[in-house]
C-alpha cells in the first residue's frame, strides 16, 4: 500500500481524529514543487472555502468574502502527511476534533443555539 | 430468532412506511382517470426500487459508509455539488408536499384551513426529531402507517376482479388523453422510486449498526417490504378506479379523493382515509427531514446521527430544523397542495438519473464492496434503471406543461 | 527555491504538450510513500475524448470501466515533465509522442 492516487484516494476523503470522530473532508492538497526533486505533498487541507474555490475563481472570491466576515483563526486547517495515522477509505489523523478549527461551526451552534433549546442536551 | 424478529420488523416498517403523499396523490389520480391502466407503472417502479434499496443497504453494510459520503469521494466536490443541490431542492418541495398532506388531512377532519395547520404540524415533526432516537422515529410512524392497509381491505370488499388486475400489469397506452396518461406514468414512477427512500435506507443501515451478518436480512427486507408496500399503493389506485372513476370524479383536490373508502367502509371510510393520509405523510416528512440532514452531514464530513442528542450533532440537527422551517414557508404560501405534490413528483423523476448513476460505479468498487460487488445481472438492472429514468426525465418537462391538470 | 500549489485547482485542467497540443485533462496524480513523505511519481492525463471536454470524464470513465467498453488511452506524464505556472494550465515539457500511454484500469487494491 505504498502507491497512493492523490485524486482518487485523498481528495474528498473523510478525515477522522484520534477517536475516529469526523473532522471534515480533504478539500485541498498542497503540493510542494521542488528543484531537482519530485513534488511532495506539503499538507492536506480541510476548509469549505477551498472546496467552493474548486468551482472557479468567482466562487472562490465569494466564499472567501463570506468566510472572512464570519470565521475565526485556524483556517484553512492544514496538516502534513506525517500526521496521518491510518489510511483506508477514510484518513485518520493525530488530532482532536473537539478543539480543531473545522468544527468551529459545530461548537458555535451547540453553544449558541442547541444548548439553549430544551431537550438539546 | 432475534434476527428473524428484526427482519420481520424491517419488513413491517417498510410496508407501513411505503405510502406517502406522492403515492397517494398519483395513484388516486391515476385510478380515477384511467382505471387500472397504470398498475404496471407501480409494478415497474417497485421492481426498480427493490434493487436500489437492496444495493443501498448492501453498500452500507459492507463498506461501513453511506452512499452520499462515497459519491462525494468518488466524484469530487465540483462534479458532485450541482446534482446534490438539485436533490436538496427537490427534497424541499417534496417535504412541503408531505407537510401539506398532513395539513390537508387535518383540514378534512376539522374544516379549518390547511395553512393554519402548517406550523403546528411542523412543530410536531421537529419536536419528534429533536427528542427521539432513530428507532422510535422510523419504527413508530411506520407501525402506525399500517393503517394504510385499509386500502387493501377495501379492494377485497369492493370485489375487484383478479383477472382484470393482472391484465393491467402489462403496459398499455389509452386511446385518448395520451399526454395526461404519460404525465401520470412519469409521476407514478417518480413517486415510487423516490431517491430519499434509498439514501435514507443507506444511512439507516449505519444508524442500526448493520454488519455483514445482515446481508440476507437486507435482501429480505428490501424485497418483501417494498413488494408488500407497493401492494398498498396499487390498492389506492384500484379503489380509486372502482369508486371514483365510475362517478367521473377526477382527483384534482384531496377532497375529491377523501370519499374513496366510503363505499367499502361506510362513514368510517372517510376517517380511515384521513388517518392514512396524515400518518403516511407525517412518516415520510420525518424521513425526508432526516434524509436531508444526513445528506448535508455526509457530503461535508460532519458528525451526524439521530441517535445522538442534538448537542452532539449540532450542524446535523440545525440542518433538519432549518429545512423544516423552509418547507413550512412553502406550505404557508398557499400553493395548491395537490398541484405541489404532482409537480414535485415530476421533478423527482427529472433528477432520478443523476441519483441512480453513481450506483453503477459504487456497487462495483472493490475497495468499498470487497467481495460483494454487483453481479453482471445487477449491473444490467442498474443500467436499465438509469436509461429508464433518463427517458422519464426528458419527457417529464414538456409533459408537465402539457399533461398536468 | 520551492513553492506550493493548490493541487485541487489543477485537477481537471487541460494539459498541453511541448508542441502546444492539447493532450487531455489532468485527472490523477500518482504518488508513493517515501519515509514520512508522499512524493509524486507521475500524472495521468486525458483518455476519454469528447467526455473530457464536457468534464464528464471522471464519472464516465468509471462507468465505462465498469461496463467494460473500450476507450482511447491517455498519457502518463512523469513528475519531471510537468510544469505548473501561476494561474495557468499545467504544461507538459515533452511531446505527446514521447509519452507513455495508459489504458485506464484503476489499480485494484485490497
Amino acid at each position: 500500500m505504498n502507491d497512493i492516487d492523490l485524486v482518487r484516494d485523498i481528495l474528498d476523503t473523510q478525515v477522522l481524529d484520534r477517536e475516529k470522530r469526523p473532522l471534515g473532508k480533504v478539500d485541498g492538497v498542497g503540493l510542494e514543487l521542488r528543484e531537482g526533486a519530485p513534488p511532495r505533498v506539503a499538507y492536506l487541507e480541510i476548509d469549505s472555502v477551498t472546496a467552493w474555490a474548486r468551482l472557479g475563481p468567482r466562487c472562490a472570491r465569494w466564499a472567501a468574502r463570506l468566510a472572512s466576515r464570519w470565521r475565526g483563526e485556524g483556517h484553512p486547517y492544514r496538516f502534513p502527511w506525517s500526521r496521518v495515522r491510518d489510511f483506508g477509505i477514510d484518513i485518520e489523523i493525530d488530532a482532536d476534533a473537539e478543539s480543531a478549527p473545522p468544527l468551529d461551526l459545530e461548537r458555535w451552534l451547540r453553544d449558541k443555539l442547541v444548548k439553549r433549546i430544551p431537550g438539546g442536551q | 430468532m432475534k434476527k428473524i424478529l428484526g427482519i420481520a420488523l424491517g419488513v413491517v416498517t417498510s410496508i407501513g412506511g411505503f405510502l406517502d403523499v406522492g403515492s397517494i396523490a398519483t395513484s388516486a389520480q391515476a385510478g380515477a382517470a384511467f382505471g387500472y391502466s397504470l398498475l404496471w407503472a407501480v409494478l415497474l417502479g417497485t421492481v426498480c426500487v427493490i434493487f436500489l434499496v437492496e444495493m443501498s443497504g448492501r453498500f452500507s453494510i459492507v463498506s461501513g459508509h453511506t452512499i452520499t459520503d462515497a459519491v462525494r469521494k468518488r466524484f469530487a466536490f465540483p462534479g458532485f455539488i450541482l446534482p446534490f443541490a438539485a436533490a436538496l431542492l427537490v427534497n424541499l418541495l417534496v417535504l412541503a408536499s408531505e407537510i401539506g398532506g398532513v395539513c390537508v388531512a387535518l383540514q378534512l377532519l376539522t374544516g379549518i384551513g390547511f395553512q393554519i395547520w402548517a406550523i403546528p404540524v411542523a412543530a410536531a415533526l421537529w419536536l419528534l426529531l429533536w427528542l427521539a432516537t432513530f428507532d422510535v422515529v422510523e419504527d413508530g410512524t411506520a407501525l402506525l402507517g399500517l393503517v394504510t392497509l385499509c386500502f387493501v381491505v377495501a379492494v377485497f370488499k369492493l370485489g375487484a376482479q383478479p383477472g382484470e388486475l393482472a391484465a393491467a400489469l402489462v403496459p398499455t397506452l389509452p386511446g385518448e388523453e395520451r399526454a395526461h396518461y404519460l404525465f401520470l406514468t412519469v409521476s407514478v414512477i417518480g413517486a415510487t422510486i423516490a431517491p430519499y427512500l434509498f439514501l435514507f435506507y443507506s444511512s439507516g443501515a449505519i444508524e442500526d449498526h448493520w454488519d455483514k451478518s445482515y446481508i440476507t436480512a437486507n435482501r429480505v427486507i428490501a424485497t418483501a417490504g417494498m413488494s408488500f408496500g407497493a401492494l398498498i399503493a396499487m390498492a389506492v389506485m384500484v379503489v380509486a378506479a372502482l369508486t371514483l372513476k365510475p362517478q367521473g370524479i377526477r382527483v384534482e383536490e384531496y377532497e375529491q379523493a377523501a370519499l374513496m373508502l366510503v363505499p367499502a367502509f361506510g362513514s368510517w371510510g372517510f376517517y380511515l382515509f384521513i388517518a392514512s393520509l396524515a400518518i403516511a405523510c407525517f412518516g415520510a416528512a420525518l424521513e425526508l427531514s432526516l434524509a436531508t440532514a444526513y445528506a448535508m452531514a455526509q457530503a461535508f464530513g460532519w458528525n451526524w446521527g439521530e441517535n445522538l442528542k442534538p448537542r452532539a450533532a449540532a450542524r446535523f440537527s440545525t440542518t433538519y430544523t432549518l429545512f423544516i422551517a423552509l418547507s413550512v414557508l412553502i406550505v404557508l404560501s398557499g400553493l395548491n397542495p395537490m398541484k405541489l405534490t404532482l409537480f414535485s413528483m415530476a421533478i423527482t423523476a427529472v433528477i432520478l438519473p443523476l441519483t441512480v448513476m453513481p450506483f453503477l460505479v459504487l456497487m462495483n468498487d472493490r475497495r468499498y464492496m470487497g467481495g460483494h460487488v454487483n453481479s453482471r445481472f445487477s449491473n444490467l438492472v442498474v443500467t436499465f434503471i438509469v436509461v429508464l429514468s433518463a427517458i422519464l426525465a426528458i419527457i417529464a418537462i414538456p409533459l408537465e406543461i402539457l399533461g398536468s391538470r | 527555491m520551492s513553492r506550493v500549489i493548490a493541487l485541487e485547482r489543477c485537477v481537471g485542467k487541460p494539459v498541453r504538450d511541448a508542441d502546444g497540443r492539447d493532450i487531455g485533462h489532468l485527472h490523477e496524480v500518482r504518488a508513493r510513500r517515501e519515509g514520512a513523505d508522499l512524493v509524486v511519481r507521475d500524472y495521468l492525463v486525458g483518455g476519454m475524448g469528447l467526455l473530457e471536454r464536457f468534464s464528464l470524464a471522471g464519472l464516465a470513465r468509471q462507468i465505462v470501466l465498469v461496463l467494460g467498453v473500450r476507450h482511447s488511452a491517455g498519457y502518463v506524464v512523469p513528475w519531471d515533465a510537468m510544469e505548473f505556472r501561476e494561474d495557468e494550465a499545467p504544461r507538459c515539457s515533452r511531446r505527446a509522442a514521447d509519452l507513455e500511454r495508459f489504458s485506464g484500469a484503476p489499480r485494484e487494491r485490497r
